[in-house]
């Protein structure tokens, strides 16, 4: 066994120079139980970023945000994404888990990536300040080709948002969920977003979801693509044909209270 | 590293490993054991500490991470309130509350638990229910249902306001009169769950229909504080794990990654020399002894099937070798260095196929011992053939013969403590097992020929168990330190993950059920058959007695009317086979659910085709008391039956307390509110299912008891019995204070240590306050006696005016006589050790029934469902029980709380399932759901009392029955939200909505 190294930088500048010899450490719920796949660790929590701030209508979290801090920031964190943040973890693991953390090991059944995926989140990274959709974030994860480190998600304060999940129990992981959002755009084909989890590695917008939305708040076409293409949606915890109704039936009740 | 950190209000500095997590330096750097090990990925939340102010989880933590933190511990919180000369602050206002309302039974998630409370009260001194469940959302209890932890928190807060909160010793109603439902008390609820409001009063104590008593108890029937409960409030180290020796090794197994295969060849030669490891066994390395794995009692009623280690693999996660090391992670790789060969054979996945023709044998070792009927060619652990009257004859008789099939999963126990076991050669050279099991006394012998000592060289104690439900009924771990030990001569600890408990545990049997009755068009049943298809895994432990008593215990209840009623037609058929998964064992119920499953069910399904309500139907059909129990003329585990006559029955008042507590009249057949105001989607449900279990196993099981008086006139008293988070040393302790006339607080219980208490058969079959506690009572009635005896000539001598010692009466820690004349049980015992004719007093007794009364229970359920979806949500669960006389309303309304939780997720969202390969998909507790705090229904407990005459206090069990109603209720409710027949379980969202579509 390779020796183990714990880092703890103090700034951005610091940590960066770090990454080449170990991984982040953010809250560590999903990596330390699989320590033994790393040399290092550089620990993110005293780099200060683990703000929640509000301008213009723009939410800026840090990455090192604890999920709980933002189930208890009732003033600037929307209330769907507070709910998803309770669905994705209990209480003691959201006042460990962080923001930049949870982006980075969910899975396709995960509330808080869905509802940021519906909130058109924007991850920023160091070096170089760069911006990358969470789209193209969780791409370049799946890819093994992320490189940098995430210090912020900022997220439009919606005119809309919704979650709803299906669950074999109110606090277990969603078997099929689904958030909604009504962004504040001038362009109509940005203004919708619809996101479906609940399978494989990450959730999946539903683009000819959000198309039809835009077209008119059409709701059947909505739900219609998305069990169009959830069909496919199958695994060992569902089936497709079970995810692509049901997913149907949530951008539906999601769209119908967007819309009203 | 060094780390600095402050610890429980001290500054602390140590050097730690890097890599180490913040738990394994808490236990084992800074011996701070109130800090508990359940799993390894943060989940169970046993491990949580408070990280400046806030509960976390210590397994998903580095330690270095705390370095510049304030960690604070339970060991922080309040102290013993008696120590001596020194004053103490004592107990913590939320530990003393934890005490007192009964939120303790195992104790292991206890500290977790005070902890949040804490973290919760200091910032929110009056938190509403809902925040006071999502504070104990990160703690998973296996046992209590969450409701006395919640009403705990409730109460310590009101009490840290200054307020005043009604007192649990509240006067307990008495008959005839039935009692009214309860005041609703919503609590303010916009919680994000969406779930159920839920309703918890701080006032504890549930509804018990007491029954008439011939003479008033002074300790039993009173909600006694739990005996063990301030230790464990405490997080001292009292379970298994909580223990340091010098030299202690770590031990490990290396598990198989294939389902069936043989190993050609294995080759530890690698791992041996790595440095740091102590010992490395393969097959090859230790005696080849067949036994089962089943803590039973002698002979054991099933195949000898199992070896330590074997030269052939049977399931993933099967026994392949077994590591010594100095630490985890040097055993860890020592695993990794173990070269195997494996020469793979077909594998039997599903038990349909385990019968087959050509289907691979599993069991072809030749040591292979039968048990009646096994048949290992055919992959047939047992077989049971019962036919009780005429079954062909009753089918003629009926009117309408109505079958269906149902299905039950495998699921898991899924105790938080894992099993773990530290061993170790004492002073003596004898073998000193300290685990975690309901079977100690079992453990002992069976493990004897497997190590080749006898069982005297063996000691095997008990500490406090951290749950068990049946898991713990196994010799699951015990060889595998023992013979490490053995091999290297030092101590060694071995302890389950959490994903071990899951592949490489035990589990409850999955089965497939084929039901057939026959009914008369008026709701007589004529005619009831039962078939099981059971799945007892890769090895045969409790094969035949689990799969005995799904018919023994569910079949039994409907015996059907008229003259059916006096000779029932019942026919159980089963056979247990061998899979390649991992082995089903005892669980809670211990077969019974399963059973009942399809059973309650199907009794639905026929009472709704017959147009008759489910209530009357089911009661007109039901056993009753003063009739013949159908199956103990027939089958009694393995051996012989003998007749048995059910002496008590409550069922009937069970079933209209429980429905006035539900409001059934006002719902059942209620269009209106079936259906849910601006919600269309959505359709309220109402079910029932009624239940009965045993007490014990009749003519077989024994359980032993010791007393003794002490200097101060307070009593040791020893049991064998395996108190594993139930209360059980309560209860017996307040059956022996009963008898003493002395407050419980007198009473000092030890369970169980092989060497010093007397034989128990162990912690199953819902029978220790039956069983153990007769055998308590008899042997306080010899110390009763002496004391009488003593006391009588001592107040002769004192006085000159005689007295006869049955003119004793036994009250308030003293012996008095009629005429007022009394000696304290002090001068008795002062006057017994020390000042005449000593003597010490002291009583031994045993016990076995020749009966195994049922209990009885009413199980309600209601639920929403959503019927586009497919999405079920429990709403309620109140179960009315007939468990004869309670003891301790406390225990015993926690033990339902807690098992009609478990049977929730039975219902509704537990369930092991395996791939083509035999990979099981859940192996942690992110997968595999169970109940929290913030997402559970309303939890409603009744005591239906009735005095079981073959008991001195005429206690009957309560443990297992709530396991056995709740999924049918709720399989029932679904059906009457919106028709869905669901016949397998669990009631996951996809089935609901394929059945709504097949509609």
């Amino acid at each position: 066994m390779c020796p183990f190294e714990y880092y703890r930088p103090k700034t951005v500048a610091e940590a960066l120079k770090l990454l080449d010899h170990g991984v982040p450490l953010a809250g560590g719920t999903d990596l330390i139980p699989r320590r033994d796949e790393v040399q290092a660790v550089i620990d993110l929590q005293d780099l200060g970023l683990d703000t929640i701030e509000s301008q213009d209508d723009i939410i800026t979290m840090g990455a090192a945000v604890k999920l709980q801090a933002m189930v208890e920031d009732k003033d600037i964190v929307p209330s769907a994404l507070r709910e998803a943040c309770c669905l994705e973890a209990s209480l003691n693991l959201r006042n460990m888990a962080t923001l930049g953390g949870t982006v980075m090991s969910a899975d396709g059944r995960s509330p808080v990536v869905t509802v940021l995926l519906a909130m058109d989140a924007i991850a920023i990274l160091e070096p170089g300040n760069k911006r990358l959709s969470l789209e193209e974030l969780l791409d370049q994860r799946e890819k093994d080709d992320l490189h940098g480190l995430i210090t912020e998600i900022r997220l439009k304060q919606p005119d809309f948002l919704g979650y709803e999940q299906v669950s074999r129990a109110p606090a277990d992981r969603p078997l099929v969920c689904v958030a909604m959002a009504r962004l504040p755009s001038e362009e109509a084909e940005k203004r919708y977003r619809v996101v479906v989890g609940g399978v494989g590695s990450s959730p999946e917008r539903i683009k000819e979801a959000e198309n039809g939305l835009s077209e008119g708040e059409d709701i059947n076409t909505a739900v219609d693509a998305t069990r169009r293409i959830y069909t496919s949606a199958s695994d060992e915890w569902a089936s497709g044909e079970y995810r692509a109704h049901t997913a149907g039936v949530l951008v539906g009740r999601l769209a119908t209270e967007m819309i009203s | 590293m060094r780390i600095q950190f402050m610890l429980n209000g001290e500054s602390v500095e140590l050097e730690v490993s890097p890599d180490a997590t913040l738990l394994s330096v808490l236990r084992e750097e800074m011996g701070l054991f109130g800090v508990k090990h359940g799993c390894e990925t943060g989940e169970c939340g046993a491990c949580a500490i408070l990280l400046d102010g806030v509960p976390v989880n210590t397994c998903v933590m580095l330690a270095a991470q705390v370095d510049g933190h304030e960690v604070t511990t339970i060991e922080a919180l309040g102290e013993h309130p008696e120590r001596g000369w020194r004053d103490t602050g004592g107990l913590d206002p939320i530990q003393q509350a934890f005490v007192e309302t009964g939120a303790i039974q195992c104790g292991f998630c206890t500290p977790a638990m005070i902890l949040a409370a804490r973290a919760l009260i200091d910032r929110v001194p009056d938190p509403s229910e809902e925040q006071v469940r999502d504070a104990l959302s990160g703690v998973l209890c296996r046992c209590t249902g969450y409701i006395k932890p919640v009403q705990a928190v409730l109460r310590a807060a009101a009490l840290l306001r200054g307020e005043e909160v009604q007192p649990i010793e509240a006067p307990i109603p008495v008959p005839p009169e039935f009692l009214e439902s309860p005041p609703e008390d919503p609590t303010a609820g916009e919680g994000f769950l969406g779930g159920p409001e839920v309703l918890t009063r701080t006032d504890v104590m549930p509804r018990i229909h007491v029954a008439p008593r011939i003479k008033p108890h002074a300790v039993v029937g009173q909600p006694e504080v739990k005996v063990d409960a301030i230790k464990l409030a405490q997080g001292k180290p009292a379970f298994a794990a909580d223990i340091e020796m010098r030299g202690m090794l770590v031990a490990k197994i290396l598990h198989s990654p294939v389902a069936h295969a043989r190993i050609k060849r294995i080759d530890a030669t690698k791992a041996r020399e790595l440095p740091g490891v102590a010992a490395v066994l393969t097959w090859e390395d230790i005696p080849r002894v067949i036994y089962s794995t089943a803590g039973q009692s002698d002979p054991i009623p099933g195949p000898l099937d199992s070896f330590s280690l074997d030269n052939k693999v049977r399931f993933v996660g099967d026994r392949v070798a077994f590591v010594a090391a100095e630490t985890e992670s040097l055993a860890l790789q020592a695993l990794e260095l173990i070269e195997v060969e494996y020469e793979p054979i077909a594998a039997i996945l599903d038990s349909g196929q385990a019968l087959a023709e050509d289907a691979p044998q599993i069991h072809d070792e030749p040591e292979y011992v039968g048990f009646a009927d096994s048949d290992p060619k055919r992959n047939l652990a047992v077989e049971i053939r019962i036919d009780i009257g005429d079954v062909e004859s009753g089918f003629a008789d009926a009117d309408m013969i109505i079958e269906g099939t149902y299905q039950v999963p495998k699921v898991q126990q899924a105790h938080i403590e894992p099993h773990v076991v530290v061993t170790y050669w004492d002073e003596d050279d004898r073998l000193v097992i300290r685990t975690s099991t309901q079977v100690p006394f079992h453990i002992r012998r069976l493990l004897a020929p497997v190590l080749c000592l006898p069982p005297k060289r063996i000691r095997v104690i008990k500490p406090r168990i951290g749950g068990g439900f049946g898991g713990k009924q196994e010799l699951l771990v015990e060889d595998v330190a023992a013979h490490l030990t053995i091999a290297t001569g030092r101590p060694v600890r071995f302890e389950y993950t959490r994903a071990e408990e899951f592949f490489a545990s035990r589990s409850r049997h999955p089965m497939r059920i084929q039901m057939k009755t026959g009914v008369k068009r008026d709701g007589t049943i004529t005619a009831n058959d039962m078939y099981v298809l059971s799945d007892t895994g890769a090895y045969g432990c409790h094969a035949l007695t689990v799969t005995g008593n799904t018919g023994h215990k569910s079949m039994a209840l409907y015996v059907g009317d008229g003259r059916y009623r006096e000779s029932p037609n019942i026919r159980f058929y089963a056979d247990i086979v061998y899979t390649n998964t991992a082995p089903s064992g005892a669980y809670r119920g211990y077969g019974v659910p399963q059973g009942f499953w399809a059973v309650e069910r199907h009794m639905e399904i026929v009472a709704r085709q017959l147009g008759l309500d489910p209530l009357a139907f089911r009661l007109k059909n039901t056993l009753r008391a003063g009739e013949l129990h159908p199956f103990s003329t027939a089958w009694s585990e393995g051996r012989e039956p003998r007749p048995e006559t059910i002496n008590t029955c409550g069922l009937a008042d069970c079933v209209e307390q429980g429905s006035v507590a539900i409001g059934w009249s006002d719902k059942y057949g209620n269009d209106d509110w079936h259906r849910v105001e601006g919600k269309p989607h959505l359709r309220r449900g109402i079910g029932v299912a009624l239940v009965m279990q045993g007490t014990a196993i009749p003519y077989l099981d024994m359980g032993g008891a010791s007393i003794k008086i002490n200097d101060d006139g307070s009593f040791n008293l020893l049991v064998g019995a395996t108190d594993l988070g139930t209360g059980s040393d309560t209860v017996l302790a307040q059956q022996a204070a009963e008898v003493l006339g002395v407050p419980l607080e007198d009473i000092i219980i030890y369970s169980s240590d092989t060497d010093f208490t007397p034989f128990d058969k162990g912690a199953y079959a819902s029978s220790t306050t039956y069983i153990s506690g007769a055998a308590v009572v008899k042997a306080a009635q010899q110390v009763a006696e002496r004391i009488r005896i003593r006391a009588a000539r001592m107040l002769t001598e004192e006085t000159g005016e005689k007295i006869a010692p049955d003119e004793i009466q036994l009250v308030d820690r003293s012996a008095q006589a009629p005429d007022g004349r009394s000696v304290s049980l002090a001068e008795v015992a002062l006057n017994a050790l020390h000042h005449e004719d000593q003597e010490q007093i002291m009583g031994t007794a045993s016990f076995v029934s020749p009966v195994s009364p049922p209990p009885f229970a009413a199980q309600f359920a209601e639920v929403t469902v959503d019927i586009e979806t497919g999405q079920v949500t429990a709403d309620a669960l109140i179960m009315a029980v007939d468990a004869g006389v309670i003891v301790n309303p406390l225990t015993a309304s926690g033990q339902v709380e807690g098992a009609m939780t478990q049977a929730l997720g039975y219902a509704l969202c537990e369930e092991m399932v395996y791939d083509e390969n035999g990979r099981l998909r859940e192996i942690d507790f992110r997968d595999y759901h169970i109940f929290a705090a913030h997402e559970m229904p309303e939890l409603g407990t009744i005591f239906v009392e009735t005095v079981e005459p073959s008991h001195p206090f005429g206690v009957k069990a309560v443990a297992e029955i709530p396991m056995d109603g709740v999924a049918p209720a709720v399989g029932n409710a679904v059906m009457d939200a919106c028709g869905a027949n669901i016949v397998k379980a669990p009631i996951t969202p996809e089935r609901v909505w394929k059945a709504l579509q097949a509609k």
